[in-house]
């Protein structure tokens, strides 16, 4: 990972961000110690549920922590910070441009889109750099998307409870965050940053799991959509807190919609490799629908002993369901991938039937599992 | 292979070097941005009510320049002459508020930008009527005024300052500046 050159620009974006937003922000946190620690203890258990969710938002495996963190920091850290002086600038050149009666009414939904947009994606396209595995299609896309967006929208969340204090002329500390919690994160969370990036790496996704024109298409116009989305909630139309559910809707719905649509889309794949991989002898008929369920991979786990034939059967599953989603593709697929998985799968399956096998071991063989009894998706 | 890690991520740099440094690089060709303002300009900030932003001031005399880049009107607007900086900023509260509340907090809010008020605060009218609190403004080189003013479910905090010989200059079109600040009810 470190050999990479997009880990690099990770961490030294990471970094410039992390700077950046404390340079603009120290004053408000001095001065305004009490507001700044309640907003921080506010959304620092939302910042771990929201990771917690959108990781475990995949129909068959969580998304890695590592990864998803490498995510979250680049949204909360790396978009966020170059966000600052990018808004700032583009809405200055608005101000300058169409004057600033327009900038006041539509400089933030035409200057905000774009540049945070882009920033959070390109977290997207980093972790794709970083570890071409991660990204695979727009399933993927969708979710490391909204972990970026996730993070970057607690990071502004906690910049708009500062703001919020000097909004208030400096007259209320703690009643500040607390009101922008609940208009921001209990309110307002639903239809934020992570829904509208997550749309946008949807298509991104797509791209980086297999290049082709249409996914080009797919790409741009994901991202025009997510970009359009953003400008819609930052646009003067439909003012008012009572309509802001009217108005976030839309992009809860885009979000949802495009996770449909990205889970339909890596379900196809997954049934079909796992119906070449049975037809192959590689995996047992009726092995696929175990791998498809997070509920059964962990049930079977109670009917194998303790010790090395659970760990085995947790490295076949890990293995086999890498192999399973080896075709869908990357940024840099690895044409000798599935032929190691396939032996690898080979070798542990050999060992842990041997494992089973032992007479001194405690625990009992597991029963093979009932496939009939649900479809994979319903996991 | 090894290439798109190059290519790839070069062009998330370049991403990264058009909204980080070439926008603000445009922004700064631009220039400064002012308006000049004529004598007897209103100025009206706040979010909308009605089509109508609540709070208002008049500049005084010619030579004033409206920052665009740094005046939102949704919640500030900042004019300037001659290194002499006028900045009002709406205030919306969360709950009752009045003119020494404000006052109190507003010094914390100048005491991020390293200046201080001095003093206690004298009381001021403006001339609609309304009631508020100013006191002096120093830091940074510079010296100036603070003064604020509360009505119903909005105030405003307005911050002069400059290099003491030309805020001097200007201190008599900065009362009136000040003294025409009125808030819609």
């Amino acid at each position: 990972m470190t050999r990479r050159p997009a880990f690099w620009l990770w961490l030294v974006m990471c970094l410039l961000g992390l700077w950046i937003a404390v340079r603009a922000m120290d004053a408000q946190i001095g001065e305004f110690p009490a507001g700044a620690v309640t907003g921080a203890v506010l959304l620092a258990p939302v910042l771990a549920a929201g990771v917690w969710a959108l990781r475990r938002l995949h129909p068959v495996r969580p998304r890695p922590l590592g990864y998803a963190l490498i995510a979250v920091a680049w949204g909360g850290l790396a978009a966020f910070g170059t966000a600052l002086p990018a808004n700032a600038a583009f809405q200055a050149i608005i101000a300058k441009t169409a004057g600033p009666e327009f900038n006041a009414g539509w400089g933030a939904s035409i200057a905000a889109p774009v540049d945070e947009e882009l920033l959070k994606l390109a977290g997207v396209a980093v972790l794709a750099l970083i570890v071409p595995c991660a990204v695979r299609g727009p399933l993927d896309g969708w979710g490391y998307g909204a972990l970026a967006g996730f993070g970057f929208q607690i990071a502004e969340n906690f910049l708009y409870v500062l703001n919020m204090i000097v909004l208030t002329g400096g007259t209320q500390d703690a009643n500040a965050a607390l009101f922008t919690f609940g208009g921001r994160v209990v309110g307002g969370a639903w239809w934020s940053h992570w829904a509208m990036t997550a749309v946008g790496g949807a298509g991104l996704g797509c791209l980086l799991g297999r290049a082709s024109r249409g996914a080009a298409a797919l790409a741009c116009g994901s991202i025009v959509l997510a970009m359009a989305l953003h400008a819609w909630w930052d646009s003067p139309l439909l003012p008012g807190a009572a309509l802001l559910p009217v108005k976030g809707m839309p992009i809860l719905l885009a979000a949802v919609a495009a996770y449909r649509l990205a889970r339909r889309h890596y379900l196809a794949g997954f049934r079909r490799a796992a119906r070449e991989e049975t037809a192959r002898g590689v995996l047992v008929p009726g092995e696929d629908r175990v791998l498809a369920f997070r509920k059964w991979r962990r049930k079977e786990r109670w009917d194998v002993p303790r010790g090395e034939p659970r760990r085995l059967l947790a490295r076949l599953r890990t293995a086999e369901l890498d192999l399973l989603e080896d075709g869908f593709g990357g940024l840099e697929p690895d044409p000798g991938a599935a032929d190691r998985l396939r032996a690898e799968i080979g070798v542990v399956r050999g060992r842990l039937e041997a494992a089973r096998a032992d007479p001194f071991r405690p625990g009992a063989a597991p029963p093979p599992p009932r496939p009939d009894a649900a479809r994979p998706d319903s996991a | 292979m090894a290439r798109v890690r190059w290519w790839g991520t070069g062009l998330v740099v370049l991403v990264l070097l058009v909204l980080g440094l070439v926008l603000p690089l445009v922004d700064k060709a631009l220039g400064s941005g002012g308006t000049a303002l004529a004598a007897g300009t209103i100025i009206a900030v706040g979010t909308e009510r009605a089509g109508v932003r609540p709070v208002t001031f008049t500049v005084p005399a010619a030579g004033w320049v409206l920052d665009e880049a740094r005046s939102s009107l949704t919640s500030n607007a900042k004019v300037s002459r001659d290194e002499v900086m006028v900045n009002l900023n709406v205030v919306v509260p969360l709950g009752p508020l009045d003119n020494r509340g404000l006052w109190d907090g507003f010094g914390r809010i100048v005491a991020m930008g390293g200046a201080r008020l001095r003093g206690g605060p004298s009381a001021v009218t403006t001339r609609h009527g309304m009631a508020g609190l100013t006191g002096g403004l120093a830091g940074n080189g510079k010296v100036g005024s603070a003064t604020v003013f509360t009505r119903d479910d909005l105030g405003a905090a307005v911050t002069a300052s400059g290099p003491p010989d030309a805020y001097r200059t200007l201190a008599g079109q900065v009362r009136a500046m000040v003294l025409s600040v009125e808030i819609s009810p």
